[in-house]
């Protein structure tokens, strides 16, 4: 009876030490994002150092948000057109994805694995589905998370000058670089 | 499903677009410009509408007209001159903004300074009068103090004082006694968002001559469009003035004889240095 006892504690140890060797949530706070309107006369970007991101691992879970007040164009005038005229950033503070890894990432791996990952892209309360492509790339105990994709702005919402002026482009092209940081759960 | 708490990272923000543009209808407001940004507004007051269909509701009157360049230095400081055809007054100042309204906490208003000094170059020479340089010079100050209440409405008061070297009962400036040359105003102001690019807009503005203890009274009720790029601004308005000096010394129609003018103003920005 000891001998099962030992070997049931042994067990469980053994459960918890491997489930630990490699943590299996990663995230951080500090990411980077830029926002690219790429209209006939003018490109600009509004970037953001402050891309918060998590990914699970062992779930597939996939969460990214930035804070929209955050996002600096290089010009204070096109800052607040972009956060009070068409972002509405008291109202609607966020732009967020959510969603689930479509393959297992391999943390064993050396080099950039291409992911792909479904979910809900979030901005002015309004959810449009999408699937995203990018990479993933372990280095020591992070991993680094770089992926690209377009909105319309159309789709969220965001009452665009037309009549007057074309100088926001309705795509926007959304670049993401940010190294996520090994996590142990609560 | 696992997920991040939504938080924001900057909790205390500048309070931004309490006002459009620097101007609210003829007032000052507390709006700064950018670094870098070029401001220019073209702003106009017609005849009164009371003719109706003869003088096409004061269109045929013409108009004054004033427009201004205004250039951003710092996010805060710019400096501005413009030009109005009424007595031909060029007019140079600058514009500072000290108090910044925030979201969390800090100051609950935004406050600027805008100090004006201007040069009429009328000709009256058909009024047998000479007028020297330095009878045509015109000083305004205007302390504009703003506070966007909600997301919709946004009020605004400005005290202002304007001084001139001479007034005259001949001139637009109309002075009976023919002794002011200074003159006390309090601006006051609101805007009502209808929607995003739409609002309502109200302006009132008692002057105070100190001589005849009189008030003279502004009044005007308008609407803003906001189109992207431009701002237009289209109201009826009893004074035919659009600059801070002639606005609270300028004759003002009276309200309850319908003396109200069409006008309007274009606001436009452009970034000329990232």
């Amino acid at each position: 009876m000891r001998f099962l006892l030992s070997v049931f504690i042994l067990s469980i140890a053994l459960l918890f030490g491997i489930t630990n060797s490699k943590a299996q949530t990663f995230l951080n706070t500090e990411g980077y994002v830029e926002f690219i309107s790429t209209a006939p006369l003018l490109e600009f970007k509004g970037i953001s150092n402050d891309l918060s991101g998590l990914i699970n691992i062992e779930t597939g879970e996939v969460d990214f948000f930035v804070d929209l007040a955050t996002l600096d164009s290089g010009n204070r005038r096109r800052d607040r057109d972009m956060r009070q005229v068409y972002l509405e950033i008291d109202k609607y503070p966020f732009a967020e994805f959510s969603g689930l890894l479509d393959s297992s990432v391999d943390l064993n791996m050396p080099g950039e694995q291409n992911v792909t990952v479904t979910g809900e892209f979030t901005m002015r309360s309004i959810s449009r589905e999408m699937t995203v492509t990018g990479t993933i790339q372990v280095i020591d105990d992070a991993i680094r998370v770089q992926a690209n994709w377009q909105i319309l702005l159309e789709d969220f919402n965001i009452d665009r000058p037309r009549v007057v002026f074309y100088e926001l482009s309705d795509v926007q092209t959304i670049n993401i670089d940010i190294t996520l940081l090994p996590h142990e759960e609560d | 499903m696992a997920q991040l708490q939504r938080e924001r990272v900057v909790e205390n923000r500048p309070v931004e677009l309490i006002f459009p543009t620097p101007k609210h209808i003829n007032l000052n407001t507390t709006e700064p410009l950018a670094a870098g940004e070029l401001y220019y507004s073209i702003m106009h007051a017609f005849g009164t509408v009371e003719n109706g269909i003869t003088d096409f509701w004061g269109l045929d009157s013409g108009a004054n007209i004033r427009f201004s360049l205004e250039y951003g230095i710092t996010d805060r400081f710019s400096v501005f001159a413009g030009r109005s055809s009424m007595d031909k007054v060029y007019d140079i100042g600058f514009r500072y903004l000290y108090l910044q309204q925030m979201t969390g906490s800090g100051s609950p208003v935004s406050a600027s300074i805008v100090l004006t000094g201007g040069l009429m170059t009328d000709d009256y020479s058909f009024l047998n009068q000479s007028y020297s340089f330095s009878e045509r010079n015109q000083l305004s100050v205007a302390l504009p103090f703003s506070r966007k209440m909600n997301d919709r409405f946004s009020l605004l008061a400005v005290p202002m004082v304007a001084a001139f070297s001479r007034t005259n009962p001949f001139l637009r400036i109309k002075d009976p006694l023919d002794t002011e040359e200074v003159f006390a105003g309090l601006g006051l102001g609101s805007r009502y968002k209808l929607n995003n690019r739409t609002s309502i807009t109200i302006q009132y503005v008692p002057s105070y001559r100190f001589e005849t203890e009189k008030t003279n009274q502004n009044i005007a009720i308008g609407m803003d469009f906001e189109t992207g790029g431009h701002v237009f601004q289209i109201f009826f308005t009893t004074s035919r003035a659009l600059n801070d000096a002639y606005l609270l010394a300028g004759a003002n129609g009276r309200i309850d004889d319908y003396a109200f003018r069409f006008g309007f103003n274009i606001n436009r920005s452009f970034v000329v240095r990232e």
